[in-house]
C-alpha cells in the first residue's frame, strides 16, 4: 500500500509538468495548542479514611472515597498534559493523464504532536492515506483502483483495492462491485493495526477482506439504492460481518422529499438501524419529521454481538423559518426510547428513554455581520445537560473574516457528585491572503468549575490556540469554494 | 448620355475617393492637408495631380511634392511640407480603380472631372470640394437601396474581401466597422447566428468573413475546431477588436436546470459543446471528471468556456445541514454528483488539529464543525443514545479509547467501585444499560473485563445473551465468536 501512495504522490508532485491536465491541489496545515487532563483511580485502607464535618468518607488528602469491604475506592487528578497536534493534509485530483478517461485523485495527511508529550488522539499513525485512487471512466464504466471509502445505508467502508461501476445513464441504472482489504471503521488503518488497538482488545490478526456491491435507480422523482457488503477473516476463512441494505429518496412533489432505509444483518440475523424522515424545504421554510431506529453493529471478530444489544426508536422533528429577511429561527426536538433489554436489574435502575431539545436564531443585521444563537437540553439514561451558545461572524471584505463565540454548558459532572459549568468563549479570524491562500487564527478560553466540595474539583481551564494555513492550485476547475456547511450560510 | 453615365461615373468617383481615402491616411491627408477648395482654379482636372489612380499606378497617383513648389516657392506664395503617401492605404474593398476606369471610359467616355465628382463631390458642392466617397454610392451604383448598415448579409461580399484577406486595413477602422442590423435582432448572439453563418458548401457565409475571423469567433465557441464555418474563416487577430461575451440561454434559468441539465446534455451535447469545456463541469463535479467527457477539454484554439460557479441546489436550502444525513445514506450517488468523499471527511472524521469546531464562520474561512460548541464536555449522553452514528466518523478504538484511556478513564485490574458510583450497586445491575449502549462501554471496556464474569470456561458464566441471539446462526457463521467464552464447546442454543 506504501508503494501505492508513494506513486500516487508522485503523480501529484508531477502534476504541474504534464502537459493539457487539469489538476486540483489542497494543502492545509493546522495547529492547536491545548491542555487535557485526565484521572487516576486510587484506593486507600478504610482505617486510612477520615470523616468531613458533614459526615463523608474522605481520603487523608480530601478526596471522597466510596469504601468496599476493607478498602475505600476513588478518583485524583492525573498529571496535566500538554498536547499540540499538527495535522497537514493533502488532497488533490488530477484528470487529462493523457489517456482519456483517467484521473487521479488521492487525500493524505500528516499529524504529528509537537509537544512532544502524550500522543495526542488521532495522530497516530503519523501519516495516513485517507483515500488515494486511480480511475478510468469511460462510456458507461468507471473502474477504480486503490484506497477508497463507500458511503451509504451500511456507513463508511474504506478498503484497498478495486471498484467497478457501470452505469446506463438514460436509464438512471448503476451497478457497482468491489473487494478489497478493508480497514477499520472511521479509520484510515486496518483493524489489526496497533493504531486501532489502544486497549488491547480481541482483533483478527490479518487485514479483513471486504467485497460488495450497490444497485441504485435514480430519477427526477425518486432514488433506489439496494447494497450488500460482507467482510471475511481470511485467517479462519469465516465471516465477520454480512449485511445488506435499502435505502430510497422520494421526491414526489417539488418542494417534498421521503427519504429512508433500513439495513438487515445476515450475518446476525437481526435488523439494524433504520430511518424515515419527511422534508419539506422552500427558500424560506424547513420543516422536518422523522423516526428512527438505532441497533449498533458488531463485526463477529468481536464477542459484542453475543451480549445482544438492543435497539432504540426516536422520533424527531425540525422546523427552521425565515422570520424576516433577516432572521431565521429553528427549533428542534427528538424523544427515543430502549427496547425491552430483558435485562435483570433488580438493585440497579437505569433509565430507558431520554430526549434533547435546541431552538435557535440567526439574525443578519448587516450584509457582513451575522448572529447567531443555539440552547439545547437534553437527558437520557447515560447523562444529561443544558447550555447555550452565541456568535458573532464579521465579515468587513471578501477577503477578511472575524468570529467571536460564547456558550455555557451546565451537565452533572462525570461521577455524578454534583453539576459542572463549563464556559467557553474566543475568536477567530480568517484572513484571505491571496487567491488560493488562506490563513486562520484562533484563541479558545475554556473555564470550568467542578463544583465539587472535596479535592477532586480540580482546575482543567485553559487557554487554547488554533493556526491554520489552507493552500489551493489548480487549474482552473473547482475554484470556487463549497458553500459553508452552516445553517446561516446564503445559497 | 449624361443618364447612361450616371451609373458609371459615380462608381469612379468612388473608386477613386475609396482607393485613395478608404484606408484613412491618404484620406486624412487629402482632407486635412490639401485644401481642394482653395485650388479649384489652379487645377482643371483631377488627372493632373491623380493621373496614376485609372491606371492602377500608386507611384503616379498623387503629384510630385516639387510640383507644389512651382507656386508654394517662398515668392509666389508661402513654402510648404507635403510629401505623397509611400505605400496605398489600406481597405477591405473588393475593387479595383483600373478596371472601373475602363470600364466607365469605355462606356461613357467622360472626362475625369465628371467621373472623380461624381462619387467624390456632393450634389450641388463645388467641383472640387472632395470629400471620401460613401457607400451609398457604392449601393446606388450596385442597386442596393438601403443604408449601409441595413444591407443584406448577402450583399457584403459584392463589396467586400474578408476581413483576413485586408491585411492592410487598420485596426482603427475595423474598429468603426458598423454592426448589421441582423445582428440586433433578438437571440442572435445565441443561436441566431449558427445557421446564417454556414454556407451552402459547407463554408462559412461570406458576410460573416468580411468583419469576422476565427479568433473573433473562439472567443465564445468552445468547438471551434469542430465547427467548419469557423475554421473555414481566415486566422486574424484583428478581429477581436470587436469584443463578444457568452450569455447563458433562457433554459439556463429554470428552477430545475440543476437537476435536469445531465438529461439535456445526454439528449444534445452538442448545444453544450459550443460554450462549455469539460472545465465548466468539474468545477461542481470534482469528483467525477468522467461526467465531462462528452465536452471538449480547454485547448488552444478553443474558447476559454463559460465559468461556472457552485450553487447550492434547491434541495440544500436553510436547514440542510442538519437534514443531509438521510438523504445521504439512502441516496448517496445523488451526492456524489458534486461531493468528493473526503469533503464529507472534512466534518466527518475528526481532525485532531482542530479548534472551536461549532462555528462555521464565515463564506470560505474553511471553518467547520459538525458537533456544537463545548460537546466534549457533554458528549456522553449524545454517544449513549447515538444521536448519530458515532462509529462513521470516530474509530471506537482509535479515537475514543485512546482518548479515554488518556484521561484515565480505563478499566483496569479488578472491576470494583469508580466510574458508575452515581448508581448504586451498578456492576450487579449493568446489564440493561450495557445492552443498550454497548458501544458506549466498549469505549472503556475490553472484552476481557466482560469475560471476567461472562466467560463460560474462564469466568462465573453469567450468560450474556439476551433478545435476538441466535446462538446456531452465530455459531455457523464464525464460531470463532463462540470460542471467546466457550472455548472448544459451543452449544447450540
Amino acid at each position: 500500500m506504501k508503494r501505492v501512495a508513494a506513486a500516487l504522490l508522485l503523480l501529484a508532485a508531477a502534476a504541474g509538468p504534464l502537459a493539457a491536465q487539469g489538476y486540483r491541489v489542497r494543502v492545509e496545515s493546522r495547529l492547536q495548542t491545548l491542555a487535557f487532563r485526565g484521572v487516576e483511580s486510587d484506593s486507600v485502607a478504610l482505617g486510612d479514611v477520615v470523616t468531613d464535618p458533614d459526615g463523608s468518607l474522605v481520603s487523608p488528602d480530601g478526596h471522597a472515597v466510596r469504601c468496599v469491604g476493607a478498602w475505600c475506592y476513588f478518583w485524583r487528578a492525573g498529571p496535566e498534559e500538554s498536547a499540540a497536534p499538527w495535522v497537514t493534509s493533502a488532497d488533490f485530483s488530477v484528470w487529462g493523464l493523457g489517456v482519456d478517461g483517467l484521473s487521479v485523485r488521492g487525500s493524505a495527511q500528516a499529524a504529528l504532536d509537537v509537544a512532544g508529550g502524550a500522543s495526542y488522539a488521532g495522530t497516530e499513525p503519523p501519516v495516513q492515506l485517507l483515500e488515494g485512487y486511480l480511475e478510468y471512466a469511460r462510456g458507461a464504466l468507471t473502474a477504480r483502483a486503490g484506497r477508497q471509502l463507500v458511503t451509504g445505508r451500511l456507513g463508511y467502508l474504506g478498503f484497498d483495492g478495486g471498484r467497478a461501476t457501470l452505469r446506463a445513464a438514460s436509464l438512471g441504472l448503476e451497478a457497482s462491485g468491489y473487494a478489497g482489504w478493508s480497514l477499520a471503521r472511521g479509520a484510515s488503518v486496518p483493524w489489526n493495526s496497533p493504531a486501532a488497538n489502544p486497549l488491547g482488545e480481541f482483533r483478527p490478526d490479518q487485514r479483513l477482506v471486504a467485497a460488495g456491491g450497490t444497485a441504485a435507480w435514480r430519477s427526477r422523482w425518486a432514488d433506489l439504492r439496494a447494497e450488500y457488503q460482507r467482510e471475511v477473516d481470511p485467517e479462519v476463512d469465516k465471516l465477520t460481518a454480512e449485511r445488506v441494505g435499502m435505502g430510497a429518496a422520494l421526491r414526489p412533489l417539488a418542494r417534498v422529499t421521503l427519504s429512508g432505509g433500513g439495513e438487515y444483518n445476515l450475518a446476525e440475523g437481526t435488523w439494524g438501524s433504520a430511518d424515515a424522515t419527511l422534508r419539506y424545504a422552500t427558500r424560506t421554510m424547513d420543516v422536518t419529521l422523522g423516526g428512527k431506529r438505532y441497533r449498533p453493529f458488531f463485526p463477529l471478530w468481536t464477542i459484542w454481538a453475543a451480549f445482544s444489544p438492543v435497539a432504540y426508536h426516536s422520533g424527531w422533528g425540525s422546523v427552521e423559518v425565515a422570520a424576516l429577511r433577516r432572521v431565521r429561527l429553528r427549533v428542534r426536538g427528538e424523544a427515543y426510547a430502549y427496547e425491552d433489554a430483558e435485562a435483570e436489574t433488580p438493585l440497579a435502575s437505569v433509565e430507558d428513554d431520554g430526549w434533547r431539545f435546541s431552538w435557535g436564531a440567526t439574525f443578519l443585521a448587516r450584509p457582513d455581520l451575522t448572529l447567531d444563537g443555539d440552547y439545547h437540553a437534553e437527558k437520557g439514561p447515560g447523562a444529561a445537560s443544558r447550555g447555550w451558545s452565541a456568535s458573532a461572524a464579521w465579515r468587513p471584505n471578501d477577503r477578511l473574516g472575524l468570529t467571536g463565540y460564547a456558550s455555557n454548558l451546565l451537565r452533572p459532572l462525570e461521577y455524578r457528585a454534583d453539576e459542572a459549568e463549563a464556559w467557553w468563549f474566543g475568536a477567530d479570524a480568517s484572513w484571505e491572503a491571496s487567491a488560493g491562500l488562506l490563513l486562520g487564527v484562533g484563541v479558545t478560553r475554556y473555564d470550568e468549575n467542578r463544583d465539587r466540595p472535596d479535592a477532586g474539583a480540580v482546575d482543567w481551564s485553559q487557554t487554547r490556540l488554533t493556526f491554520r494555513v489552507a493552500w489551493t492550485l489548480d487549474s482552473g476547475a473547482d475554484r470556487w469554494r463549497l458553500p459553508p456547511a452552516s445553517a446561516g450560510g446564503a445559497p | 448620355m449624361t443618364a447612361r453615365l450616371r451609373p458609371t461615373l459615380p462608381a469612379l468617383g468612388a473608386a477613386l475617393a475609396l482607393a485613395l481615402g478608404a484606408g484613412g491616411v491618404l484620406a486624412r491627408i487629402v482632407e486635412d492637408r490639401f485644401d481642394h477648395v482653395k485650388h479649384a482654379k489652379v487645377f482643371p482636372t483631377c488627372e493632373g495631380c491623380h493621373a496614376g489612380v485609372a491606371a492602377g499606378d500608386f507611384a503616379t497617383s498623387f503629384p510630385a511634392p516639387e510640383s507644389c513648389a512651382t507656386c508654394h516657392d517662398g515668392a509666389i506664395e508661402d513654402r510648404v511640407t507635403w510629401a505623397p503617401p509611400s505605400r496605398p492605404g489600406g481597405n477591405n474593398l473588393r475593387f479595383a480603380h483600373p478596371e472601373h476606369a475602363l470600364e466607365v471610359a469605355g462606356a461613357s467616355g467622360a472626362d475625369s472631372v465628371l467621373a472623380c465628382a461624381s462619387c467624390h463631390v456632393r450634389e450641388g458642392e463645388a467641383w472640387m470640394a472632395v470629400r471620401r466617397a460613401s457607400a451609398r454610392r457604392c449601393f446606388a451604383c450596385h442597386e442596393i437601396m438601403v443604408a449601409h448598415r441595413e444591407a443584406p448579409d448577402s450583399a457584403c461580399a459584392q463589396c467586400h474581401v474578408p476581413l483576413a484577406q485586408a491585411t492592410a486595413l487598420p485596426v482603427d477602422r475595423i474598429r468603426e466597422f458598423e454592426t448589421p442590423l441582423s445582428h440586433e435582432q433578438p437571440g442572435f448572439g445565441l443561436d441566431g447566428h449558427g445557421k446564417p453563418a454556414q454556407a451552402a458548401d459547407g463554408g462559412v457565409a461570406a458576410s460573416c468573413a468580411t468583419c469576422h475571423a476565427r479568433e473573433f469567433c473562439t472567443t465564445c465557441h468552445v468547438n471551434a475546431p469542430e465547427t467548419r464555418a469557423i475554421q473555414a474563416l481566415g486566422a486574424d487577430p484583428r478581429s477581436l477588436v470587436h469584443e463578444a461575451s457568452l450569455e447563458a440561454p433562457p433554459g439556463h434559468d429554470r428552477a430545475d436546470f440543476l437537476e435536469t441539465h445531465a438529461r439535456d446534455l445526454r439528449a444534445n451535447a452538442s448545444a453544450c459543446q459550443t460554450c462549455h469545456t469539460r472545465e465548466s463541469c468539474l468545477a461542481c463535479h470534482v469528483g467525477q471528471p468522467g461526467v465531462a467527457r462528452p465536452l471538449f477539454a480547454a485547448g488552444p484554439g478553443r474558447g476559454a468556456g463559460a465559468g461556472t460557479a457552485r450553487r447550492r441546489p434547491p434541495s440544500h436550502a436553510l436547514d440542510f445541514t442538519r437534514a443531509h444525513a438521510e438523504p445521504a445514506r439512502s441516496a448517496p450517488g445523488t451526492c456524489a454528483t458534486c461531493h468528493l468523499i473526503t469533503t464529507c471527511l472534512d466534518c466527518h472524521r475528526p481532525n485532531p488539529a482542530d479548534g472551536q469546531t461549532a462555528v462555521s464562520g464565515p463564506r470560505g474561512s474553511g471553518a467547520r464543525g459538525y458537533h456544537p460548541p463545548a460537546f466534549l464536555t457533554r458528549h456522553p449522553a449524545a454517544a449513549y443514545a447515538q444521536e448519530t452514528e458515532c462509529a462513521d466518523c470516530h474509530n471506537p478504538a482509535a479515537f475514543c479509547q485512546t482518548c479515554h484511556a488518556q484521561a484515565g478513564l480505563r478499566a483496569s485490574g479488578p472491576l470494583v467501585a469508580g466510574f458508575h458510583d452515581s448508581k448504586e450497586f451498578f456492576l450487579t445491575g449493568h446489564g440493561q444499560a450495557a445492552r443498550q449502549s454497548l458501544e458506549s462501554c466498549t469505549s472503556c471496556h475490553v472484552e476481557q473485563d466482560c469475560l471476567t464474569c461472562h466467560s463460560a470456561v474462564a469466568g462465573r458464566g453469567f450468560r450474556p445473551h439476551g433478545p435476538g441471539f441466535d446462538a446456531e446462526r452465530l455459531r455457523r457463521k464464525n464460531p470463532n465468536m463462540c470460542t471467546a467464552c466457550h472455548g472448544t464447546t459451543i452449544p447450540t442454543n
